[in-house]
């Protein structure tokens, strides 16, 4: 639920840290990676990454790497900074260039989800209209009263929330414990209920809304076609036009059963209680979603990568997982020797702005886009598959298995096994077989990486935030009314953008709720109040202001 | 200053609630109130109407004389219309013709409420349930109506209409659809095409179809986890109660058969008609339950101790069946459950009645000519002489006054009521039916209502739970339906006096007509009367000013009829103890409001059985075999109606096309522009030069 | 069904704005997300005139008050984000990646007018396009059949209006031209008083005097963004 957007820049340090992370394969593997340097020292040598970077090609086994870093930095810098080597203003310049680009990737899908809910909520009405309730919310708001109705949404609320916090820090444990098997095994299980239950309820409903006969081998022809081809995309692989579609789907889905089972002010309720519980979760210095993500810096893992969209492919290329991982990592423990310099670019990659700009700038010299921000978007990834979690979990009570909290958790489910082929890639990188995985790790090489197609690395939102930014919509376009849907999808993407901008300027993880719901909240219930009576006036005497 | 400022919050507060817009669909549309009518399915036929799924739309058409239908069946201009229809022109043939036409041509019928030239109406068949009676030709013959049960029946409740047939009772909404008729529609009835028009569009789809076979596989079969329904069985409550308390202690062993003797006193409790929630039955089935509440309240009051009647394993059971309008479904499920010693329910205590318990049943079937009453039997035997001979003893007797003849018929020719499931399962029962000649116009209709049993509510606000004495008339007139129902009621439950106790009557009180006025009026008038606040528990919330609704209907269904009888029956079937009312809470020990609301604690016997046909428990049941009834009703999402303004295809054209136009030329214009926008603006101001010097 | 209307009556209220989108604004983010932006602050000036006009009760049904302040209110955020595109013109000159954005100072006003023009259209027009796609049309209980394509038409002079007057403010304000800004705010009140009309169904009459000063407004526009009639003729003979 939670969501962080982080802006990192990913390509130019990735083909440093690539270096590095070589180096540390051939040296400790991922126990050096575990410890991540000092961010002090990643900041102060923001200056000197130039010239480290050739140490850092240097000890990179490939040849290759070495050559394009050295190649492609020089004229990234002139490109994005203006010539001469980058001053702040113009990396956070750089960065707020390839924000934009990124708001923008943000939003198509934001919106397509929006929309998809949206439109599912004026075509159908099952899920406008709420008769079934979920077990976490005991109070089901039947009184006229407004006293009553409200304390039901609080109490109901709160229960929720609860659920999410203990679902939390259950996952929390888990991970501490290395339980990978049971969050495994937890997320398939999800992930198959969502895409296959939740799917077939969905078509139910859908057939039955535009009364179209369907006979059940067709039906279950299209209900395994899809499920089976959205397990793949999301867990194993797949074109990433197809994953992402699916994660904005199975989001839609998720906010839809939202709608269609919370009681009409419990779902308002709980929409503000999931944004202060993000804002709490991410950034509270003992906030869990950021023990998590700490502790899966520690390990250098990816946690849990399918409970966030990417505009790039999520599953695969461990190389540049490293990298970002790192970055956060490195906030607290000394780096080894050999590594300290790599570690350190990879911490300012993803920390600092500065690393965007070397990103754009080395676009610019490829003249290929590499959107940076991966590796704070990985951490972001990892808070919000935290986040994710309690959602997941709790829906999952709800329809008496995991099965709700599959999509987000699906993701994680391949830890893993990423983690495992992350280390046979590593390993094959240092014998110097896999091209593969030099290839993910040298993403500036301009050769490689063209034709994965693979590594623009894009910015990154939790599917939490789809789901509730989703909710709000459609919860207020349930009204009938559409000037407030508008003034409330207005108001997420600006809220959205705020946050993008914040994250620019605070270059840390954020959460991306409370700002959107905050304003969506605020203008749903003022256009629904005031706005919209006024607008009917005009409206209805053909007033145009 | 705090004061201004509590005074605006306060106006504020107020402006609140005013600061309502209008859409602009307000003004598009007007809603029109109604009934509609829906789908019924039998094990071979779905019967009634759906609209499309969307909802029908048609144009207004009034049709004042039968020519008017021309129009519409020839070649109309504008397809498809909505004929408006007075009930008087609402025939077999005209709607045969109005099916014919298809939905293409007539998309949705309105049925309005124009009693004024109208002679008769009724959508039941010639032979009401003419398949699941006893199995004879003899007895009911619709090729001859003239000899049939229901001379004046259509039988369009019967029929599939591709369009939905809505009912508009509401003087102000006909006038609604009036108006915009002569507004819009008509004139230039050439030009229909060209302009726009009036039309209405009814939503009543219906999400049943084919038939109950179809529909009930596909509600069984396990495919969703919402588990919607797409019928559902017609399903409600038989109401029975016994005169003398049964032994209810369950010394008898499950299952054993109980060695008491009953007489069956029955009738009917539902009713049927096309449309929603419309339609009292009053002369069909309502005059027989107030006639069956009477015989009860007098022979509760006048009957002796059972310990001293010459047999005291004598009773009267009383049964009420629900559903008998849909092939006798309380009936047959009584029968099946009594067949299988499942009567009284295992719920209800007490031990099972089977049919040699039963010493013979007298069914009151519909009374529509109370005057004119028949016994009828299957078979002349001496038990229905003997009734006969009783019956007419009171009926004739001058000491009473009543001046009824009642008549025997010895034959197959037997009306349709619920003796025949009786009858059907074993020729040799002995069963006996009071009927009268059918003479009812409006049998199964909307308008069989209190105006067609012309009655009038007394409104005396006396007593009506007491026996008067017989040439106490309560400011009746003797012609008033209260007293007919008064003396066939009191001629029936002496007859059944003497029966029990094997002496004659001799007494003076008889049955009290204020308490057929009140029942009748609770049952045709208002369920906010004396009579149903007299039976309910003290205190109880007050009933809407409405008839309650006579529709066996479903499972979860209003069942307010079978409610109130329940009520009623055990009022006036019970005895009155002292018991305070803290300990008055076990039944069969209840506690009523009674007649002046002071609350009286009363042994009761009443209970529930349920109306389901047995059709719906037999695994594997063969739904086409006409064993059982096997009537569901489709489910429905909403009945609505609203008129409107039905754009010409001209119009609708011509914004389209309009709109296309406008966004081809402006894609290419804005093109043209952005591509070639250097030669547009081809000097800058200086301003601009400056601002990023 | 009137889905045909409905499709006709979008198609001509939003399909030039939405051209313009697609050609002029989709392929920069920068644009886009100033149009977002924009949008946004017409959204609070809406907010802020519907709260005005929902506390002055009595004036509730005096739709002209509530009108009067609005276009104050709109003319007042337009002058903010404004100012709010000046101060960042710096940043985002060297955020877009299409220069253009900032090299042209007109393309922010244009991109932030039809940001204003298109939501108000929006809130304008979808409401009564909702409504339209069920089975009926305008006229049983009051207006005419006509009613949608004059809304729409309507809608698309606004927008287009809205579109203009940005160019042309944002241009007075650089260049201290108060006539222009005096004109911006007079036409705009006049042409939102002069919708009033409508109640009266005199539809013509707006819709003819509202095109002629859609049309003014326009042609100043172009003369502001630095267009002149010789390139308005080389234009049309295509040289």
């Amino acid at each position: 639920m939670a969501a962080h957007v982080q802006a990192s820049s990913l390509p130019p340090s990735a083909s440093a840290e690539g270096a590095g992370i070589v180096d540390g394969s051939v040296n400790g593997e991922t126990e050096r990676l575990e410890r991540p340097p000092k961010r002090q020292n990643q900041r102060n040598n923001y200056g000197s990454n130039n010239q480290d970077q050739p140490d850092a090609a240097i000890l990179a086994v490939p040849s290759v790497v070495v050559r394009d870093s050295g190649g492609s930095r020089p004229s990234r810098l002139s490109g994005g900074g203006g010539g001469g080597p980058p001053t702040n203003e113009t990396e956070e310049e750089q960065g707020l260039k390839y924000g934009a680009q990124h708001v923008i990737k943000l939003f198509v899908p934001v919106s397509l989800c929006m929309l998809v809910v949206v439109a599912t909520i004026n075509s159908i009405s099952f899920y406008s209209s709420t008769d079934v309730y979920l077990l976490y919310t005991p109070f089901h708001e039947l009184s006229p009263e407004p006293s009553v109705k409200l304390w039901n949404a609080l109490a109901n609320s709160l229960i929720l929330m609860s659920v999410v916090v203990v679902m939390t820090i259950l996952l929390i444990v888990l991970y501490k414990k290395r339980c990978y098997r049971i969050i495994h095994g937890w997320l398939i299980l999800s992930s198959f209920m969502l895409l296959f239950i939740f799917t077939y309820l969905y078509l139910e409903e859908l057939l039955r809304a535009y009364n179209i006969p369907m006979d059940y081998p067709t039906a279950l022809l299209i209900m395994w076609n899809f499920g089976v081809v959205g397990m793949m995309a999301i867990h194993w692989q797949g074109p990433l036009r197809l994953q992402q579609g699916y994660l904005i789907f199975v989001a839609a889905l998720m906010a839809l059963v939202f709608i269609k089972y919370l009681p009409e002010w419990t779902a308002w309720a709980v929409l503000a209680a999931i944004s202060i519980w993000d804002l709490i979760a991410v950034l509270s210095p003992r906030g869990p979603l950021r023990i998590l993500v700490e502790t899966a810096q520690e390990r250098n893992e990816q946690i849990f990568p399918a409970l966030i969209y990417s505009s790039t492919v999520i599953y695969t290329y461990m190389g540049t997982h490293y990298t970002p991982q790192q970055s956060q990592a490195t906030a607290s423990s000394s780096p080894s020797s050999s590594n300290s310099t790599t570690t350190t670019r990879a911490t300012q990659n993803s920390l600092a702005s500065p690393e965007a700009t070397v990103a754009s700038g080395s676009r610019s010299g490829n003249s290929r886009p590499h959107p940076q921000q991966n590796n704070q978007n990985r951490d972001g990834s990892n808070t919000l598959a935290s986040e994710g979690m309690p959602l997941v979990t709790f829906k999952s009570n709800l329809r008496g298995n995991a099965e709700a909290a599959g999509f987000t958790q699906e993701w994680s489910a391949n830890l893993s096994e990423r983690v495992a082929r992350r280390q046979i890639e590593v390993q094959s990188t240092q014998s110097g077989n896999a091209q593969r995985s030099n290839e993910y790790r040298t993403v500036t090489a301009p050769d490689q990486s063209h034709p994965d197609g693979q590594e623009e690395r894009g910015i990154k939102l939790g599917l939490g935030d789809f789901i509730f930014y989703s909710v709000l919509v459609g919860k207020a376009s349930s009204y009938g009314d559409w000037t407030t849907t508008i003034a409330c999808f207005v108001a997420i993407l600006i809220g959205l953008c705020l946050t993008l901008l914040l994250l620019a300027i605070w270059r840390k993880a954020l959460p991306a709720l409370p700002i959107s719901i905050t304003f969506g909240l605020i203008f749903c219930f003022a256009t629904s109040a005031v706005v919209k009576p006024f607008m009917e006036n005009l409206s209805a005497k053909q007033v145009f202001i | 200053m705090s004061h201004a400022a509590a005074i605006w919050l306060l106006m504020l507060l107020q402006g609140t609630l005013t600061a309502l817009g209008e859409r602009t669909r307000d003004k598009m549309y007007e809603p029109i109130l109604g009934a509609s009518c829906f789908r019924r399915l039998n094990g071979t036929h779905q019967t009634g109407c759906s609209s499309t799924y969307s909802g029908s739309v048609g144009v207004l058409h009034l049709i004042n004389v039968e020519a008017d239908l021309e129009f519409l069946l020839g070649n109309p201009p504008s397809p498809p219309y909505a004929p408006l229809i007075p009930p008087h022109l609402f025939t077999r043939s005209n709607l045969m013709r109005l099916k014919e036409a298809g939905p293409k041509n007539i998309s949705v019928v309105l049925l309005i409420n124009n009693a004024e030239k109208m002679k008769q109406f009724s959508h039941e068949l010639n032979c009401p349930n003419q398949y699941s009676g006893i199995n004879s030709s003899e007895t009911c013959d619709a090729s001859n109506p003239a000899n049939s049960w229901n001379p004046w029946g259509t039988g369009l409740l019967h029929e599939d209409f591709p369009f939905p047939i809505y009912y508009i009772a509401e003087e102000k909404e006909i006038d609604k659809l009036k108006d915009c008729f002569e507004k819009f529609n008509n004139k230039n009835y050439e030009t229909h095409a060209l302009r726009s028009l009036c039309a209405i569009e009814v939503k009543s789809f219906m999400s049943a179809a084919v038939n109950t076979e179809v529909c009930m596989r596909r509600t069984n079969f396990i495919n969703n986890l919402g588990g919607s329904k797409y019928c559902d069985p017609l399903e409600g409550r038989n109401v029975y109660a016994t005169v003398y308390p049964r032994n209810s202690t369950p010394n008898a062993i499950e299952g054993t058969k109980t060695d008491e003797k009953f007489i069956l006193v029955t009738c009917r409790l539902d009713t049927a008609s096309m449309f929603d929630g419309v339609g009292l039955g009053a002369m069909d089935s309502v005059v027989s339950l107030a006639v069956f509440t009477q015989v009860a309240n007098l022979l509760r009051q006048i009957l002796p101790a059972q310990s001293s009647l010459p047999d005291p394993r004598r009773n009267v059971l009383f049964v009420t069946f629900n559903g008998e309008s849909y092939d006798y479904i309380g009936s047959q499920r009584f029968v099946y459950d009594m067949d299988k010693l499942d009567f009284p329910p295992k719920s209800a205590g007490g031990s099972p009645i089977a049919f040699e318990n039963i010493e013979f049943m007298l069914d009151i079937g519909t009374l529509d000519d109370i005057a004119n009453i028949k016994l009828h039997a299957l078979t002349g035997t001496q038990l229905a002489q003997k009734l006969l001979e009783q019956l007419n003893t009171y009926a004739k007797s001058p000491r009473y006054g009543f001046n009824v003849n009642i008549q025997s018929e010895m034959s197959a020719h037997i009306p349709p009521t619920s003796a025949q499931s009786f009858l059907r399962r074993d020729p040799k029962f002995p069963a006996l039916i009071l009927n009268a000649r059918p003479t009812n116009k409006y049998y199964h209709s909307i308008y069989d209502d209190s105006i067609n049993v012309d009655f009038v509510y007394a409104n005396t606000s006396q007593d009506f739970t007491q026996l008067v004495e017989v040439g106490d008339f309560k400011t009746l007139k003797a012609e008033s339906l209260q007293m007919k129902v008064r003396n066939i009621s009191s001629i029936v439950a002496l007859a059944l006096y003497q029966s029990l106790t094997g002496q004659e009557y001799t007494g003076t009180k008889v049955a009290n007509p204020l308490l057929a006025d009140e029942l009748l009026y609770c049952f045709l008038q208002s369920a906010d009367c004396p009579l149903f606040k007299a039976s309910s528990y003290p205190e109880s919330p007050t009933a809407l000013p409405l008839p309650p609704m006579r529709y066996i209907s479903v499972l979860g269904g209003s069942q307010e009829s079978s409610g109130w009888t329940y009520r009623v029956l055990g009022y006036l079937l019970s005895q009155q103890k002292k018991i305070p009312k803290e300990n008055c809470t076990i039944l069969p020990l209840h506690f009523f409001a009674g007649y002046n609301n002071t609350g009286e604690c009363r042994l009761t016997t009443q209970n529930y059985s349920h109306a389901l046909s047995p059709a719906f428990l037999i695994d594997g049941y063969d739904w086409a075999s006409g064993q059982y009834s096997t009537w569901t009703e489709s489910t429905w999402s909403q009945f609505s109606a609203r008129i409107f303004l039905r754009p010409s295809n001209v119009h609708q054209v011509t914004t389209l096309s309009v709109g296309i136009v406008v966004l081809i030329i402006s894609f290419c214009l804005v093109y043209i522009i952005s591509s070639r926008s250097e030669v547009l603006f081809e000097d800058l101001p200086a301003s601009n030069a400056a601002l990023f010097g | 069904m009137t889905l045909p209307e409905f499709f006709g009556c979008t198609f001509i209220a939003f399909g030039p704005p939405f051209a313009l989108f697609v050609f002029t604004i989709a392929n920069d983010p920068v644009r886009i997300i100033i149009l977002i932006a924009a949008a946004f602050f017409w959204l609070l000036s809406l907010l802020l005139s519907s709260l005005l006009w929902f506390a002055m009760i009595p004036l509730r049904d005096v739709l002209a008050f509530g009108v009067f302040f609005s276009v104050l209110f709109q003319e007042c955020f337009r002058y903010i984000i404004y100012r709010i595109l000046r101060s960042t013109e710096q940043g985002l000159h060297a955020v877009a990646e299409d220069t253009r954005v900032t090299d042209n100072k007109h393309i922010l006003a244009y991109v932030s007018g039809l940001g204003f023009g298109i939501i108000s259209g929006m809130f304008a027009l979808v409401n009564v396009l909702a409504d339209m796609s069920g089975p009926g049309t305008m006229g049983l209980k009051s207006g005419t059949e006509i009613f949608f394509i004059t809304s729409a038409a309507q809608a698309l002079s606004i927008i287009l209006l809205h579109t203009f007057w940005s160019v042309i403010f944002f241009n007075a304000f650089d260049t201290s031209n108060y006539l222009h800004i005096c004109y911006v705010v007079g036409s705009h009140l006049f042409v939102s008083l002069l919708t009033l009309l409508n109640a009266s169904e005199l539809y013509i009459t707006t819709l003819l005097i509202n095109y002629i000063i859609t049309i003014i407004t326009g042609v100043l526009a172009f003369r502001v963004a630095g267009g002149t009639s010789r390139g308005f003729k080389k234009f049309i003979t295509c040289q």
